[in-house]
């Protein structure tokens, strides 16, 4: 015979503080430890659900419930990477490199949403590079197509103002359409680097870096 | 020992699902920018958090973003340089959130002379060390190593890529590279198609002796990945198996034969009844069982043969 799960809020809280102390004190003497703090923030998680069967949780309780089950996950993933980081430094197998990363990656993903959602936005969107050398693409792109779609008309006379044009005109237009779409297609791919050797290149590259 | 196959997936092919069921996959940077909207996308994948989750692409596949590519053309010695800056590249990468960049790196050419090929070599340890420095300054790197010159915490993996006129070059290059990049590429795709007036054989045979060189360098220390390793020669796969097996090492093979026979050609790997030794692409109007296959499912089909042609070569080397 099961009992009847108690979920007075006083006891609950009572119960919840004396199960966290020992926690607590383990955390105080080792500070790297995680499975405590991950069975403290088990614990509140616990509290505040059964809290949330006798009556809504206020706004503020909501909070602290998502602000535990994101030091829950943190201190689960950097548990994971200390294993995997004392696996790896025992075997040094790049196998073992591989699963670090991937744990140190969930790490920082963690860490990341402890922040909060308009400071993590703000931070991804200073990430993103400047919009002008996706414009300066986007352009080129628009260009080449429409020289491309005139090319192939005067190519294939298909339109009726094509199909009349004298040989030598044809022969003229296909050849300056043909060089100005070279010349799209370099600089589509140098983006404003253009027409320079080698050397001049390296020099370009010594001084963007002497910029940065 | 661990051998995992790579395929060269776009946005819409991760989209449909490809990605299910394979080890990983490579984003090159030519599908997105050719995109209607590039700077949309971008910050779109970046708001929310990679391209992994946006897709909804589990986290066990390993997803490696490539860099800007030299456009591949034997005419006008202008058109091969740099595409875009090189941090503005790393920005963007560390945007889709992937596990592993790959450096942007300067290819090598048949015509380039000596002074040339050491100003690109130069330029691209430059570039390596920029991806590095950048990623620490920014905090996803630390600057602590262990011994190996591993980091000791990344968010990224780097993949820096071995460049060289002979076998050599590529292993000095990867002495270098070993310091910054957990993965080692070397650009199979170039020796196996650019080199002129050899047999396919001899080119396989100059692949081996660059893998032996690099080999020799990285050991079971990093991962090594063969950028563009020709899967429609199915049977060469055994002779680099045999390598991995001697140094114990890991490799990735990166390939967009699989992709382009499933997707495009629709094909499928089938035995030959008639030669029942050899196992080659067919199309699928001719393998009973597969006349209805759409392109998901002969891609699905061709990984796993492929996969376990693998693990049995694997056994027939132990």
């Amino acid at each position: 015979m099961g009992e009847e799960p108690e979920i007075e809020p006083r006891n609950i809280l009572r119960r919840t503080r004396v199960e966290v102390a020992p926690y607590m004190r383990e955390i105080a003497k080792h500070r790297r430890a995680m499975i405590p703090r991950m069975e403290i923030a088990k614990r509140w998680m616990d509290y505040y659900e059964a809290l949330a069967k006798t009556r809504p949780l206020k706004p503020s309780e909501t909070a602290k419930l998502e602000g535990h089950r994101k030091a829950f996950n943190l201190a689960q993933s950097k548990l994971e990477v200390f294993r995997a980081a004392g696996r790896y430094s025992r075997t040094k197998k790049p196998t073992d490199l591989l699963a670090l990363r991937q744990a140190q990656s969930r790490y920082y993903e963690a860490k990341a949403e402890t922040l909060p959602p308009e400071k993590a936005k703000e931070m991804r969107e200073k990430l993103v590079p400047p919009k002008e050398v996706y414009d300066e693409l986007a352009t080129i792109r628009e260009d080449i197509q429409e020289k491309c779609k005139r090319f192939k008309a005067v190519k294939y006379r298909t339109t009726l103002a094509t199909a009349m044009m004298p040989p030598v005109e044809r022969y003229i237009t296909m050849k300056t359409l043909g060089s100005a779409l070279r010349d799209s297609y370099v600089r589509a791919y140098e983006l404003s680097q253009k027409g320079m050797s080698m050397s001049e290149l390296v020099e370009h590259y010594r001084e963007m870096k002497g910029e940065k | 020992m661990d051998i995992r196959l790579f395929h060269d997936l776009s946005p819409r092919q991760l989209a449909e699902g490809y990605w299910k069921g394979i080890d990983g996959f490579f984003l090159g940077t030519y599908w997105f920018l050719r995109k209607k909207d590039v700077y949309d996308y971008v910050r779109d994948i970046a708001l929310k958090g990679g391209l992994k989750k946006a897709l909804g692409i589990d986290s066990s596949v390993i997803y490696i973003h490539g860099s800007d590519r030299i456009l591949d053309s034997t005419a006008k010695e202008k058109l091969r340089m740099f595409i875009r800056p090189p941090l503005t590249s790393l920005r963007e990468a560390v945007c889709f959130n992937p596990d592993v960049i790959q450096i942007m790196d300067l290819p090598l050419d048949d015509k380039d002379d000596e002074q040339r090929i050491c100003e690109k070599l130069a330029i691209n340890r430059d570039i390596v060390q920029d991806y590095h420095e950048w990623l620490v300054k920014g905090g996803y790197r630390s600057s602590g190593r262990y011994k190996n010159g591993v980091a000791k915490f990344s968010k990224f993996m780097l993949l820096g890529v071995a460049h060289g006129d002979y076998p050599d070059a590529y292993a000095e290059e990867t002495k270098f590279l070993i310091n910054y990049c957990e993965v080692i590429g070397v650009p199979i795709a170039g020796l196996l198609s650019r080199v002129a007036g050899l047999s396919m054989t001899q080119r396989y045979d100059y692949v081996v002796q660059v893998m032996t060189k690099v080999l020799d360098v990285v050991g079971d220390s990093r991962v090594v990945q063969l950028m563009g390793f020709g899967l429609s020669k199915v049977s060469e796969i055994s002779r680099i198996i045999g390598l991995a097996k001697k140094y114990d090492a890991t490799l990735w093979i990166e390939s967009s034969t699989i992709v382009r026979n499933s997707t495009h050609a629709r094909k499928v790997l089938s035995l030959n009844i008639k030669n029942p030794d050899r196992i080659d692409y067919v199309n699928i109007a001719k393998v009973q069982g597969a006349e209805k296959f759409s392109t998901l499912d002969v891609f699905r089909e061709n990984n796993k043969v492929l996969k376990g042609i693998l693990s049995q070569s694997l056994l027939f080397n132990s």
